[in-house]
């Protein structure tokens, strides 16, 4: 399997500079057709973007597809990526797209059908523990749009800056800010009403 | 006793129940499936879309443009609107009326030409109230045809 621990992005990015550079050698190879290079990127970037589509879409079952799709757009269209921006943030808008696509798309509802995320698939860190926490974090992922779950998971999960975040999603960097200080608020409120509900039992 | 949580709290909660949450694993095909899909000719109309599609845009584009300036010119009027239905009526209307006083008229005008005389009172016709409504009334004599008719009386037959 290749389930692994998925790292924020930004992170390991601003971390380690030679990395950056090792990646643009990489993208060069790959658009030039290079399979290892390919593959490279590949590794690199799968998990992240099923985790990205995994809580867009909440419907994991769809995750992994739209994840190859994401892949097989980026890396037909590669040359059209010209290194103005980060790599990671090009790809998460192909990613973003389709996901919105689908979600969008009349097949959607009529043949998806629901699966929560909790109840078909085992959690990768189960050392935290904090079930209730999760179960508050899928209520408010639950709550929003799907373009403000994005948002919020290229945020807090990815680590993307708000300039990047509205890149990503085409939409003004003001907006961003507003859209994520409503989610944050709102799961405050789901944070508080929990703790008081807990100091009631 | 409730304790209301920082801003903070809240935060690193939802990060930290963010990162908590379930992550499907990829099957271990993952790389190959996308490989293969690679390795599949593109479709004809999927190569040509890409480039083609900026300028069948611009082109959608310009034929709405171009719609709807023919629809505001067109509906602009060239030549001043016609008489209505209802103007049509009093047109005719009015050109009967004014055949039927211009009549009067000439009529009115013959017989003070005929006072002098009285056979000039023959000469005055009066329009046939029956067909006043339906038919102009018939045009008088003409003013010369009393003279020549006195004319006519006062000369002597030659044979």
């Amino acid at each position: 399997m290749l389930s692994e621990r998925v790292e924020p992005l930004q992170t390991v990015m601003q971390s380690d500079i030679p990395e950056d550079r090792e990646e643009a050698g990489q993208i060069a190879r790959a658009q030039s057709g290079d399979a290892a290079a390919i593959d490279w990127l590949l590794a690199r970037y799968r998990n992240r973007v099923v985790r990205l589509a995994t809580h867009i879409l909440r419907r994991p079952g769809e995750a992994e597809d739209v994840a190859q799709e994401a892949f097989v757009r980026a890396f037909r269209n590669l040359r059209s990526f010209r290194g103005e921006g980060r790599f990671y943030s090009w790809l998460y808008q192909i990613v973003v797209r389709i996901c919105l696509d689908r979600r969008q798309s009349s097949r959607w509802n009529a043949e998806t059908p629901l699966e929560p995320v909790s109840e078909t698939l085992e959690s990768t860190d189960t050392a935290l523990g904090d079930v209730e926490t999760r179960l508050l974090v899928e209520a408010l992922l639950d709550q929003l749009t799907p373009q403000n779950r994005a948002m919020l998971v290229l945020r807090e999960l990815e680590g993307l800056e708000y300039e990047e975040i509205a890149r990503v999603l085409g939409i003004p960097v003001g907006r961003v800010r507003w859209r994520l200080h409503a989610a944050r608020a709102q799961f405050q409120e789901f944070w508080r009403n929990a703790q008081q509900e807990a100091d009631h039992v | 006793m409730f304790k209301a949580p920082e801003e903070n709290e809240a935060d690193r909660a939802l990060r930290r129940g963010l990162r908590s949450l379930p992550v499907p694993a990829l099957s271990a095909d993952f790389d190959a499936r996308v490989r293969a899909a690679l390795r599949r000719p593109t479709p004809w109309w999927q190569r040509l879309w890409t480039p083609v599609r900026p300028v069948l845009s611009m082109a959608a584009c310009s034929c709405g443009v171009t719609l709807a300036l023919l629809h505001w010119f067109t509906a602009i009027p060239l030549v001043p609107p016609g008489p209505s239905h209802f103007g049509a009526l009093d047109a005719v209307a009015s050109a009967r009326g004014r055949a039927r006083l211009e009549a009067l008229d000439r009529q009115i005008d013959g017989m003070e030409l005929s006072t002098a005389t009285l056979r000039g009172l023959s000469a005055v016709e009066r329009p046939p109230l029956a067909t006043q409504n339906s038919a102009p009334p018939a045009p008088p004599e003409p003013r010369h045809a009393a003279p020549e008719r006195r004319s006519q009386m006062a000369t002597p037959p030659t044979a």
